[in-house]
């Protein structure tokens, strides 16, 4: 098998919702070590992409592989290897940090003390020792964020679905996150990596790929989309390809439009 | 994380569940996390929570201190008692009776059959229709299988709690009164029956998920609610006609239409078993009792799969809300606020009632009741009296139970799911808080109350002629006065501005004295009648306190809460 092939590969891959199409046949292939920037507007099918490939949504059309195995014939072990931070804080609030964490170890298969001792470690060095303690409904929202980190690594996933990973965090804690992922890259782990915040997209991604209307529009690093493009930030790439132009137009009209009180 | 009892049962039945192919030890670890955050949570699930074992949370920096009285599964076992109280008053009579066992369990039948499924759809909805689970639970290496059974094994530990509380007593006093046979027989067909509940209301909504999505399936969802509610307590009523009419102890012959009432399924193994009654009819209704449930959990289990499939869809986003004539409601808004704040928060408040899930989801059923119970008293008492007589009385009085609504409408306006958005409330540049609870109320009366009391206005005015219109006037300007006190009574929250999840007591703590005072007022509004031109005096009386309390009524928290 072909090692870029390995973790994931999706072809021809289409969904429609009541024959409103938010896919419309994407062919994705990514390997081990990549951190994938995957980048689009709203409403682009990101998180459809993303869910199906959790097998949260079903109903798709075409072929969706992940770690060689095509997902609608194999049950639900293939999500073992998976770690996921939704973009919505869904977690249980009502449980302690040490209680979900263990709980969510569990569920991956890991043996409970095995997992509450990773997790309590891992919340230690992200400064969460005092609150493991305490139910996660008290936390600030960066404090939810960095359990929703952990708990997406506590099985040690060779692919991860990030979304809007830094959301919430202080300018302390997104350093060691990006710092993680880089060294979670390096030992041959895929990360997806979705965000609308293109200067962090643009610096820590290895490939970029951009979805715009279903379709796959833009895919390679962010060199090879630069010297396409002609443009010299990922945020006016991001412009061009998805056709938007009139940021300065709509700016000017939005605050006329404020001051007439 | 405690063990609970319904594990340990749970281990019991083990090997079955190993043998439909579920993990069990998953299966366990998911539902004692379960079981732990209903505790914790002021669940809705046995409804009451006091204000004691409120966690309180204290965060200054990233210090966090949390002073968390432990949780005490007390209150629970508080609210089992009022079950098993239910259960020796209400059901065990009809066990003495006689011995028309047809009859008397149908009619056991039809109060543990009511009482569990209004339990289910109005508490345990929620578990059944949860999201979150989805993105926590679903993402996880842990087969479609056992996350089903997780989620039914959880409703259905709470069901048969509740009817064990519900039917100990019953129990024990059919052992006693009819035989060892009777006894075993009662149980099997409560676990049939249990079984019926649980997975009846998940099939149906499983029929509105398939043929419905987004928005639309909410409110959908919502109406069934509304519709079973009323559906079960007019059933209910019917149950007792059927009683009325028939001599307990004359012979029960089956009718067509009894084979569409499930109580009379569940009676009829009674009749067939002990009674040595093996007729056609009789043998089918037993037949009933077993095979619905089972085929209904054959059904369930076959499709459980797709449950969770189309529950994706209540995630996907809906339709634009329609943007309705506002004509209507903007003048009506103007004609009963006094100032432009409070028609705004008029307007605001409208919205969010309509809107909203949770509310509609507490309130709505209520507004069911609040409908046909007046005619169901009605009903009552034409039993043993004349048509004529019924359109001379003053039973349009009845016509109050129509307000019953209130109660509940006023006591949920200060919660909300969206509840952190009230800090609107404080960074409004607002002279006066008042206009918000004014607003507020108003909003509830005419949104709620209005469009149920013109319904029934009319309809009394048919039965009981024009002469009541002055009473009817009378009881509006009740009403006005009365949510205005109620809402005094509940404390005054900002409306919309605490989560669900603080919801406590809303049971007969508060709601006994509110319909007390309801009673007074409808008192008071008999007595007037029995006088000329009394009706008149109490309306003017009515109209000035009216005036007086929603001009001084509202000092409460004219002030900015501190959140």
């Amino acid at each position: 098998m072909n090692p870029l092939e390995s973790v994931l590969s999706i072809s021809d891959l289409w969904m429609d919702y009541g024959g409103n199409y938010v896919l419309r046949g994407i062919d994705l292939k990514a390997g081990p070590g990549q951190i994938i920037g995957y980048i689009g507007p709203n409403g682009a099918g990101k998180s459809t992409t993303v869910k199906i490939m959790l097998g949260l949504v079903q109903g798709y059309r075409g072929t969706v592989k992940l770690f060689g195995t095509n997902i609608a014939e194999e049950g639900t072990n293939y999500k073992r290897r998976i770690g996921y931070v939704p973009e919505t804080a869904d977690l249980y609030d009502v449980l302690t940090a040490r209680e979900y964490l263990m709980f969510m170890g569990e569920l991956y298969g890991m043996e409970a003390g095995a997992a509450e001792n990773k997790a309590m470690r891992l919340a230690g060095l992200f400064g969460l020792d005092k609150a493991f303690d305490s139910r996660i409904s008290s936390y600030s929202k960066g404090m939810k964020q960095k359990i929703l980190l952990i708990s997406s690594l506590l099985h040690n996933p060779d692919l991860l679905f990030l979304d809007e990973p830094l959301s919430g965090l202080d300018a302390n804690s997104v350093m060691i996150v990006k710092e993680i992922m880089a060294r979670l890259a390096a030992q041959g782990k895929t990360i997806f990596y979705s965000s609308h915040i293109m200067d962090v997209v643009e610096k820590i991604s290895s490939r970029i790929v951009l979805i715009n209307g279903g379709q796959i529009v833009a895919d390679g690093s962010f060199e090879d989309l630069r010297t396409k493009s002609q443009e010299g930030t990922l945020e006016q790439i991001f412009n061009q390809l998805t056709g938007f132009s009139d940021h300065e137009e709509i700016a000017d009209s939005f605050v006329s439009i404020v001051k007439e009180g | 994380m405690k063990e609970f009892l319904t594990l340990k049962l749970l281990d019991r039945a083990k090997p079955l569940f190993v043998k439909a192919g579920v993990d069990y030890d998953m299966l366990r670890r998911i539902l004692q996390v379960k079981l732990t955050m209903d505790q914790r949570r002021a669940s809705t699930v046995f409804g009451k929570s006091s204000g004691s074992n409120k966690p309180e949370y204290i965060r200054k920096g990233a210090v966090l201190k949390q002073t968390y009285t432990k949780p005490s599964s007390s209150l629970s076992i508080k609210s089992l008692w009022m079950y098993a109280l239910i259960g020796a008053i209400g059901i065990t009579p009809f066990l003495l009776l006689g011995d028309n066992y047809m009859l008397q369990a149908g009619i056991v039948f039809s109060i543990i059959l009511f009482l569990l499924t209004t339990t289910m759809v109005s508490d345990f909805s929620s578990v059944l229709l949860d999201l979150k689970d989805r993105h926590i639970l679903h993402t996880k290496p842990v087969d479609a299988r056992t996350l089903a059974a997780a989620k039914t094994v959880h409703i259905l530990s709470y069901i048969v709690t509740l009817a064990a509380s519900l039917t100990i007593v019953p129990l024990i006093v059919s052992l006693f009164r009819h035989g060892l046979p009777f006894f075993l027989l009662f149980l099997f067909e409560l676990i049939a029956v249990n079984i019926f509940v649980v997975v009846a209301t998940a099939l149906v909504y499983l029929l509105v998920l398939k043929f419905f999505d987004g928005e639309k399936l909410k409110d959908v969802i919502n109406y069934v609610q509304i519709g079973l509610s009323v559906a079960l307590t007019i059933g209910y009523q019917i149950m007792f006609r059927v009683v009325d009419i028939i001599n307990i102890n004359v012979s029960f012959t089956v009718a067509w239409w009894h084979f569409l009432l499930p109580p009379f399924w569940f009676a009829a193994p009674f009749e067939w078993l002990l009674h040595g009654n093996s007729s056609f009819s009789v043998l089918i209704l037993s037949a009933l009792s077993i095979m619905v449930p089972l085929l209904c959990a054959v059904v369930y289990l076959r499709f459980g799969n797709s449950f969770e499939r189309y529950l994706q869809k209540m995630a996907d986003s809906g339709k634009f809300e329609e943007r309705k004539n506002r004509g209507l409601h903007l003048s009506l808004a103007r004609l009963i606020c006094r100032t432009r704040d409070e028609a705004v928060f008029y307007g605001f408040a409208a919205r969010m009632m309509s809107r909203e899930r949770e509310f509609k989801l507490k309130v709505y059923p209520v507004l069911g009741l609040a409908v046909i119970f007046p005619y169901i008293f009605i009903l009552n008492s034409l039993s043993d009296s004349s048509w004529a007589d019924l359109s001379r009385s003053s039973l349009y009085l009845f016509i109050y139970f129509t307000a019953m609504l209130m109660p509940s409408a006023v006591g949920l306006l200060r919660y909300s799911g969206n509840y952190k958005g009230s800090y609107i409330y404080g960074t409004l540049p607002l002279k006066d808080m008042s206009a918000i609870h004014k607003g507020a109320l108003k909003a509830a009366i005419t949104k709620l109350f209005l469009p149920l009391f013109l319904l029934n206005g009319i309809i009394f005015i048919l039965i009981f002629g024009p002469r009541i219109l002055p009473d009817l006037i009378a009881v509006m300007l009740v009403i006005t006065l009365y949510t205005a006190i109620i809402y005094r009574m509940n404390g005054g929250g900002l409306p919309f501005s605490e989560s669900f999840g603080n919801l406590r007591q809303t049971g007969m703590g508060k709601t006994l004295p509110a319909i007390f005072i309801l009673a007074v007022f409808a008192g008071m509004h008999y007595a007037a009648s029995l006088f000329p031109f009394g009706v008149y005096v109490y309306a003017a009386v009515l109209l000035l306190l009216n005036f007086f309390y929603w001009h001084n009524g509202f000092f409460l928290s004219r002030t900015i809460p501190e959140s």
